[in-house]
């Protein structure tokens, strides 16, 4: 069953791309309805599969067959599924279920997109792939498999110039990203002697710390890489620029990669070698400092965008870089279910923004939206329940998760971590409220008279994904505590702390609470005025820079075209080198050459079966003697 | 059964002849056919040497050798045909211009 799970997406991505081969101009309904049913199945084998693995505590294993032999090692080509990685598939599946259902009621009338849908197919089986591989070098060709897809989905939606240079960027942080793996996987099988996940930790199944038997610089130098290939995935920050580019995609595209991906890649892998991470100290303080880097950036510019796919985008930036601060801390258990959880709330955000894009005729412009809670209802309550999950009012599933890691960095003692922590909770409290008064209330549209008449609540196919996400986020908090239940027995090294409702955890939920409705309140009461705060924020210099995203995209998209023209005049310098230096003394060496060898050559067959018959003599006469 | 030694001499007098012919005759097409006993001799000798080893090998060999014959021939045939275009003449010396 767990090869059927992995085996389902690809037959499906098969079957989309052969049949765009054969007919590339027409569309099919049978289509949707295969990727929806292929996207249940393997929901239904990860559920079926994680009754043994989260709920007798069991770990499966299925081997394919022998890969690589080479020596004394030799790897099999093995799936994997322990409590951690069954977590993640079951939480994958089920999004990515919603997310097809979402694409069938979303999808284009051109042929086109039955090939995106077989890349989307694809890629999703990757990211199967990955979470099950029971090795490194199994988890490497998911990997790699993400990146290609991300890279063929971004086709679709854009125009060429654009395209163009999104999948530059994509490709120039990618690589990095790689590059850091395979010489992770090098450096691992040279320390551990292995590939496999279980064996690439220094401690061992009792516990015990067998750091010391590793050179401490080795185990800091494999975290380290590891937690590069993550910043590219994760999309941490100097290299996250990826994240708010997919948010021209079409809606399940952007979802996929923007959404899912980051925590089902990045966060996985650090998840997984939790136990490597856990002995060092230094890439610990390094992937602290960078996840709050990055969420405060990320809250600090979603603040000021226009493109409602984007806030969404700097949103998940925002909450991978808490997770990231919650693993640098060591509290593995905690930063995982926040980065689920919110992962969840996301999907369902993503698919809501989607969702009104549609309704407002393609713009996602928030500046052009407003009052649509009396315009598209449905969407706008599920929007609400993601909303106030994300925000961390009481009993929905964002406050559990929130309420755990503020807990968590309390506990610990770092006070600076915990009163930015707090600024990163106030600024998505304001970023939320502020795309929720921009869409939803207020009783004008900037559209004309005739498009804001127009607007239509969007297809059932669209809200069921909607509304049972929606339901989730708001009552799922149970789901929560059995999430972390779960991953505190299989990630090893967290810092335990009781979570059911402590008294400082009490305390602390009361105290968010107020500071939450205060906020709100705040908020509301700034953007409600909508016309005065364009006008104001179009004036100040300040916000200028931020909707500039801080120019970050722009340094780093510069930053990769100076190292592209780097890379080209080292090249220039080694033609020329090639051209003058070495052709030349080729062709003198030769020209010497051929003066002596011209003298033989008569141009009489006799004299050239001649020599050929004297070198026949030689050779037989040299392997006798010799 | 022909003792092995025989079939050697055989070869060995065929590939003489083969390449005497090389040496002395100086037209074209007779010196594609001397090629072509040299090659020949070569395939009985390897044909004796798989029999008298017991080896089904080498005549297999045999038969590849006899293909490249062939198409050696073809494209001898060939480069002749095309050399009359330039000097109706059939005698190599006319043609040692073509060494470069």
């Amino acid at each position: 069953m767990l090869v059927w799970m992995v085996l389902v997406p690809f037959v499906t991505a098969g079957v989309f791309g052969t049949r765009y081969l054969l007919f590339p101009h027409q569309s099919s309904r049978l289509i949707p309805i295969w990727g929806s049913l292929a996207m249940a199945g393997t929901f239904f084998c990860a559920v079926v599969l994680s009754f043994s693995t989260l709920g007798r505590g069991e770990v499966l294993s299925y081997v394919l067959g022998h890969w690589i032999s080479v020596g004394e090692y030799t790897f099999d080509l093995k799936l994997y599924l322990d409590a951690l990685s069954s977590l993640f598939v079951i939480v994958l599946t089920g999004l990515g279920f919603f997310v097809q259902l979402y694409a069938w009621g979303d999808q284009p009338k051109t042929s086109l997109w039955v090939k995106y849908l077989a890349y989307f197919h694809l890629c999703y089986g990757f990211v199967l792939l990955l979470l099950t591989a029971s090795s490194t070098h199994l988890f490497f060709v998911g990997w790699q498999g993400v990146s290609v897809c991300g890279f063929l989905l971004m086709g679709y939606g854009y125009e060429n110039h654009e395209k163009f240079l999104f999948k530059k960027n994509v490709f120039i942080s990618h690589r990095l990203g790689d590059a850091a793996l395979v010489m992770f996987i090098a450096i691992g099988v040279q320390v551990f002697g292995t590939l496999e996940f279980a064996t690439i930790s220094p401690l061992q199944t009792n516990g015990v710390l067998h750091a010391s038997y590793y050179p401490v610089w080795k185990l800091e130098g494999l975290a380290l890489l590891l937690f590069i290939a993550c910043m590219t995935k994760a999309a941490l920050f100097p290299l996250y620029i990826s994240i708010p580019q997919t948010a021209k995609a079409p809606t399940a595209f952007f979802v996929l990669l923007g959404v899912i991906l980051p925590c089902m890649t990045g966060i996985y892998a650090i998840s997984r070698c939790a136990q490597l991470f856990a002995t060092t100290s230094i890439v610990s303080h390094i992937a602290l400092w960078i996840g709050l880097m990055t969420a405060l950036f990320g809250a600090l510019v979603a603040i000021f965008q226009y493109d409602i796919k984007k806030v969404v985008a700097y949103s998940v930036i925002t909450h991978v870089g808490c997770a990231v601060t919650l693993i640098g801390m060591g509290s593995y258990a905690a930063g995982v279910c926040y980065a689920l959880t919110s992962t969840c709330v996301h999907v369902l955000l993503g698919l809501g923004a989607g969702s009104i894009v549609r309704g407002v005729h393609k713009t996602s412009d928030l500046r052009k939206m407003g009052g649509l809670k009396t315009r598209m209802i449905a969407t706008s309550i599920t929007m609400i329940c993601g909303y106030v999950s994300i925000i961390g009012i009481p009993v929905s599933s964002g406050f559990f998760s929130k309420n755990n890691a503020f807990h968590h960095v309390l506990v610990s003692g770092e006070k600076w971590v915990f009163i930015l922590f707090i600024l990163i909770a106030v600024l998505t409290v304001v970023y939320m409220t502020r795309l929720m008064v921009l869409t939803l209330l207020g009783s004008d549209t900037r559209l004309s008279l005739e498009q804001t008449q127009k607007i239509r609540e969007s297809p059932t196919l669209i809200l069921i994904p909607l509304w049972v996400l929606a339901m989730m986020s708001l009552f799922g908090g149970w789901l929560v505590f059995a999430m972390y239940e779960v991953l505190t027995k299989s990630l090893p090294q967290f810092q335990y702390v009781h979570l059911l409702l402590s008294k400082t955890e009490i305390q602390l939920g009361v105290g968010v609470t107020f500071l939450v409705f205060l906020i709100v309140a705040m908020t509301i009461r700034y953007y409600g005025q909508k016309s005065k705060m364009i006008e104001k924020e179009q004036r100040n210099a300040f916000l200028c820079g931020a909707k500039k995203h801080w120019y970050v995209d722009r340094f780093m998209t510069a930053g990769g075209s100076i190292l592209m023209r780097v890379m080209a005049s080292i090249a220039h310098v080694f033609e020329w080198l090639l051209s003058k230096g070495v052709r030349d003394a080729i062709t003198f060496v030769l020209q010497s050459f051929g003066y002596g060898i011209r003298s033989v050559a008569t141009g009489v067959i006799q004299s050239y079966i001649f020599f050929i018959l004297l070198g026949i003599v030689f050779l037989m006469v040299f392997s006798l003697r010799y | 059964m022909i003792p092995f030694e025989h079939i050697m001499i055989l070869s060995a007098a065929i590939f003489l002849l083969g390449l005497i012919g090389l040496f002395v005759r100086k037209d074209a097409l007779t010196l594609l056919v001397c090629m072509g006993l040299l090659i020949m001799a070569v395939g009985v000798l390897w044909i004796a040497v798989a029999k008298s080893f017991g080896e089904m090998l080498g005549q297999g060999v045999v038969l590849a050798i006899i293909a490249t014959a062939f198409v050696q021939g073809c494209v001898g045939v060939m480069l002749i045909l095309k050399l009359q275009v330039h000097k109706p003449s059939l005698q190599v010396k006319q043609f040692t211009e073509l060494k470069g």
